[in-house]
């Protein structure tokens, strides 16, 4: 057994060596299309990806304070800096249940607009690039109600990554302005 | 025959005069052939000497005439006759010079000599060296040729020189006798007397005239003489002796008339008196014999009653005697059959003893095999302890051991918790390090193309941090198999270290065993030791045990011999003691018979006095008409003659009681009818019927059977007396002694004396 990990040690540690000698050697590639950084995460099932522009920063969860009568997908405030920064939770929004917070749940604090929020993810795999002519427009009829919050989809082999529009999504009522009477319509 | 005196005084007066008459015929039969011999001797020697001369005369007679020199005549050349008529005798003759002269002059002369008494065997003359020249005419006869029949008829010249032949040859007179005799044996047995006297020639001795007388006559005539006196000594002899015999015999008379006297006496007709006829010793003897037998007569009754009472002692002593010999034989017999049980029981215990001394032997050679044997145990339990304390030793070393290893396992485990903290430092570092890498990529992104090269860095950075976190994950993932792995090690080493504790105590329990077991093996040691050392002791006292048990047994044994000696004794003492008790009652028994048989003639005179002198009856002596006397058990009776017996034989009846083993003496009727008892049972009645049966018994008919026997006993068998032996109702052994009692011929009953033999 220990010799199958030294020798597990000892292949990771030429596989390190081995990347850190590619990546001197790697070509730049430029294509010829237009790329978008997205940022990937990961809430409840699904991944969802984030363009970059819109991305501030990424924090571990700190403490959150919880607001009272506030929607399912509001999840507290917290301060960052200063700045009271709403934690938002995309789950409910786009159909899922409200996530159970635990260790290592990241925020994602996103700016648009004027509206700045910070998104409540299981998980930050970290920026793809992905070039326009990859995006396929989202065919299940999934609720209307997020479609138009979504550029299309990504497939990559099995999984399939969901691009958010955060301008629209930011661009929510729900989200800003009115949110008791937003709540309400949509109930 | 040779009892008699008289015939002893004979005899022995005869061998007196025998011997005396012998005597005196030899010594009258000496004395006379003394005196026929010197007769004869005076003779012989007369005739020898007066031949000698007549001879002398001869020789000198042929010298002076010239016949011969002196030479011729002394010749003792002597030629042996080889020719003529006497040669080829078988033994040698011899010629001298003068032998053929005096053939001629002196063999008449000599004859005349032999012829003159029958006596004269030879007469004869021989030179001095024996030659004899001219024999008797009897002796020169011719040869025959028979060397026996010359031997004894042809002894003329022929050298005599045997010593008696010599001896009268050279005969010169030295003893002044004038004549030598000598005696011997002829080869006939006859005595023989050669007397020679010497022969001179002109004064020169020349040899001997011999002259042989045989005393074949002379013996002959003592021999008659001896006979002739011993005939009339003999006769002599006769007559005194029948002489002498019929004196002594007559003197001896009066002797044996005292001899019956004191016989008839000894019989014990005590009266007896002797006539006294003679006035000599004999007749003073019979009248000393009268006094004496007077004297005796007094003393005897006292003598006897003393005999009696010595008697009784020896009686007593004999039956003690023998009770003590029964007891003793009983004494012996259970001596005997003690020792040899004893014998048996020693013998049982030699063997006891020989098998203790065997088992002592095994058992002290066992012992000792014992002791070889925990002597090893001994080496091997010290090994034992010796390897159990290096065992302790490693225990307590294992133990420190495995003390510190779960140490250095709880160590390890603390420092790969401290791993684990520190390791969860660096997923901290490699988290935050992720996110500040996210953070810078997506700062490069905002950037546009001015942050592609950050964005560059950024990604290696989240990826280097990724790295550090698997890195860190596999980590985790080792510490946590570590503490496992330490865990699992503190649990062993926590159950070794008791394992290793529970070993100790085993080891320690061991080395406990092993020092009892240790302790244990020297005791055994010292035990068997001890045992050897006890067994061997023990196998010598058995032994000495045995010699003793030995000389137990022949203890015992001569304890068995000489119990068989001591029986022997006593059998022999038992068999002593009931001869001298044959002897007393012998003794007794003639006593008693005498006693009773005079008893018995004394009532007889007394009975029959009464019927001669008148005062009964012969029919009322035999008066059988008992009459019962009223008022008496047992009954008695009255007969016609019973008042007078009581008062004239009831003293003398008494009179035998003074010996104190006579129990009764009383007369009897032929039916046991008993008019007269003693005094002593005839006590006065009392009325006490027990008290009377014993004291009162006369008068009483006493027909049980011993009492029926004496009364009946008649004396047919010839003994004159009965003898009873009965036991008394008491368990007394008595004799019962009777002698029939007639009057005028007629049996009237008995007298009975009763012995009390214990």
């Amino acid at each position: 057994m220990q010799e199958g990990q030294s020798y597990e040690i000892k292949q990771i540690l030429q596989g390190m060596r081995t990347d850190y000698w590619r990546n001197l050697e790697a070509v730049e590639d430029v294509g010829g299309g237009s790329v978008s950084e997205y940022l990937v995460i990961r809430c409840g099932t699904k991944r969802y990806g984030l363009l970059a522009a819109n991305c501030r920063e990424v924090l571990k969860l700190p403490r959150l304070v919880r607001v009272p009568r506030l929607p399912e997908h509001l999840r507290g405030i917290f301060n960052l800096r200063g700045e009271i920064v709403v934690v938002t939770d995309l789950c409910p929004l786009l159909g899922q249940g409200a996530q159970v917070i635990q260790d290592g749940f990241r925020l994602v604090v996103i700016e648009a607009g004027t509206i700045k929020t910070a998104l409540l993810a299981e998980f930050t795999e970290g920026l793809v690039s992905i070039e326009e002519g990859q995006v396929e427009p989202l065919a299940d009829g999934s609720g209307t109600g997020f479609r138009d919050l979504v550029f299309g989809k990504v497939v990559q082999g099995e999984d399939v990554l969901v691009l958010m529009d955060l301008g629209k999504l930011l661009g929510r009522p729900e989200l800003i302005v009115d949110q008791k009477e937003k709540a309400e319509v949509n109930n | 025959m040779m009892n008699r005196i008289s015939v002893k005084i004979v005899v022995a007066l005869i061998g007196v005069l025998t011997v005396i008459m012998v005597i005196s015929t030899y010594m009258i039969v000496e004395q006379r052939s003394q005196v026929l011999r010197e007769e004869l001797l005076v003779k012989a020697s007369s005739l020898a000497r007066i031949g000698a001369k007549a001879l002398e005369g001869v020789l000198e007679q042929s010298l002076s005439s010239g016949q011969f020199f002196e030479e011729q005549l002394f010749d003792t050349d002597y030629q042996e006759i080889t020719d003529g008529p006497l040669a080829g005798s078988t033994i040698p003759k011899y010629r001298t010079a003068y032998d053929p002269y005096l053939d001629m002059t002196i063999k008449d002369f000599q004859d005349t000599f032999a012829a003159s008494d029958p006596m004269v065997v030879f007469a004869v003359l021989v030179d001095r060296n024996g030659y004899l020249p001219t024999h008797n005419s009897e002796y020169a006869k011719p040869l025959t040729g028979n060397a026996e029949a010359d031997k004894v008829g042809n002894r003329t010249k022929r050298l005599f020189n045997d010593p008696v032949g010599l001896a009268a040859a050279r005969y010169h007179n030295e003893d002044g006798q004038g004549f030598l005799r000598q005696v011997y044996k002829r080869d006939t047995g006859e005595t023989m007397w050669d007397v020679s006297a010497p022969v001179y020639v002109r004064g020169k001795h020349w040899g001997g005239f011999r002259i042989g007388f045989s005393m074949q006559q002379a013996d002959a005539a003592i021999l008659a003489l001896r006979n002739t006196l011993a005939f009339s000594m003999f006769l002599v002899l006769i007559f005194a002796s029948v002489t002498c015999l019929l004196v002594v015999s007559r003197m001896m008379r009066p002797l044996k008339d005292l001899t019956r006297a004191a016989e008839r006496i000894s019989e014990g007709s005590l009266e007896e008196q002797i006539k006294v006829a003679s006035r000599d010793e004999v007749g003073q003897l019979a009248g000393a014999f009268n006094n004496m037998t007077q004297v005796i007569v007094k003393n005897l009754q006292g003598e006897i009653d003393k005999s009696n009472r010595m008697v009784m002692s020896v009686k007593e002593a004999i039956q003690q005697l023998s009770t003590s010999g029964n007891e003793l034989m009983a004494i012996s017999a259970q001596q005997a059959s003690g020792s040899a049980q004893q014998a048996a029981a020693v013998q049982q215990a030699t063997t006891t003893s020989e098998e203790i001394a065997a088992t002592a032997r095994q058992v002290s050679e066992n012992a000792g095999r014992v002791e070889a044997l925990a002597g090893h145990a001994a080496a091997s339990s010290t090994d034992g302890q010796e390897a159990v304390s290096a065992a302790v030793d490693g225990m307590f070393q294992l133990k420190g051991q495995v003390r510190s290893i779960a140490e250095a396992m709880l160590e390890l485990g603390e420092n790969s918790q401290k791993i684990g903290g520190i390791i969860d430092i660096i997923d901290e570092i490699s988290d935050q390090t992720n996110l500040l890498s996210l953070n810078a990529a997506i700062e490069a992104a905002g950037a546009g193309e001015a942050g592609k090269r950050f964005s560059v860095v950024a990604n290696e950075v989240r990826r280097l941090a990724d790295r550090t976190a698997d890195a860190t994950n596999q980590v985790k993932a080792l510490i946590v198999q570590i503490q496992q792995a330490t865990n699992s090690t503190i649990m062993l080493t926590e159950e070794g270290s008791k394992g290793v504790d529970a070993a100790s105590s085993l080891v320690a329990n061991i080395s406990e065993a092993l020092e009892k077991i240790s302790d244990a093996v020297d005791e055994t040691t010292s035990a068997a030791s001890e045992i050897k050392l006890m067994t061997q002791q023990q196998t010598t006292a058995s032994e000495q045990m045995t010699e003793t048990i030995v000389e137990v047994r022949d203890v015992a044994v001569q304890v068995a011999t000489s119990s068989q000696e001591t029986t022997q004794a006593i059998s022999e003492l038992t068999a002593l003691a009931e001869r001298l008790q044959d002897m007393v009652e012998e003794d007794l028994l003639s006593q008693a018979k005498n006693r009773v048989l005079s008893g018995a003639r004394e009532l007889e005179r007394v009975l029959t006095e009464a019927v001669s002198g008148g005062r009964f009856s012969l029919e009322d002596i035999f008066d059988e008409n008992y009459q019962l006397i009223s008022g008496t058990d047992p009954q008695k009776y009255h007969t016609r003659y019973d008042s007078y017996l009581d008062d004239s034989i009831r003293d003398y009846q008494d009179e035998f009681l003074d010996n104190p083993m006579v129990a009764y003496a009383v007369l009897v009727d032929r039916n046991g009818y008993l008019p007269t008892h003693n005094t002593r049972f005839t006590q006065p009645m009392t009325g006490n019927v027990e008290k009377d049966k014993t004291g009162n018994r006369t008068k009483r008919i006493f027909n049980d059977p011993v009492g029926l026997r004496a009364a009946h006993y008649n004396g047919a068998d010839g003994n004159g007396y009965l003898q009873q032996v009965y036991e008394r109702d008491t368990g007394e052994k008595m004799w019962d002694i009777s002698a029939p009692i007639f009057v005028k011929g007629r049996h009237w009953g008995g007298f009975r004396i009763g012995y009390q033999m214990d």
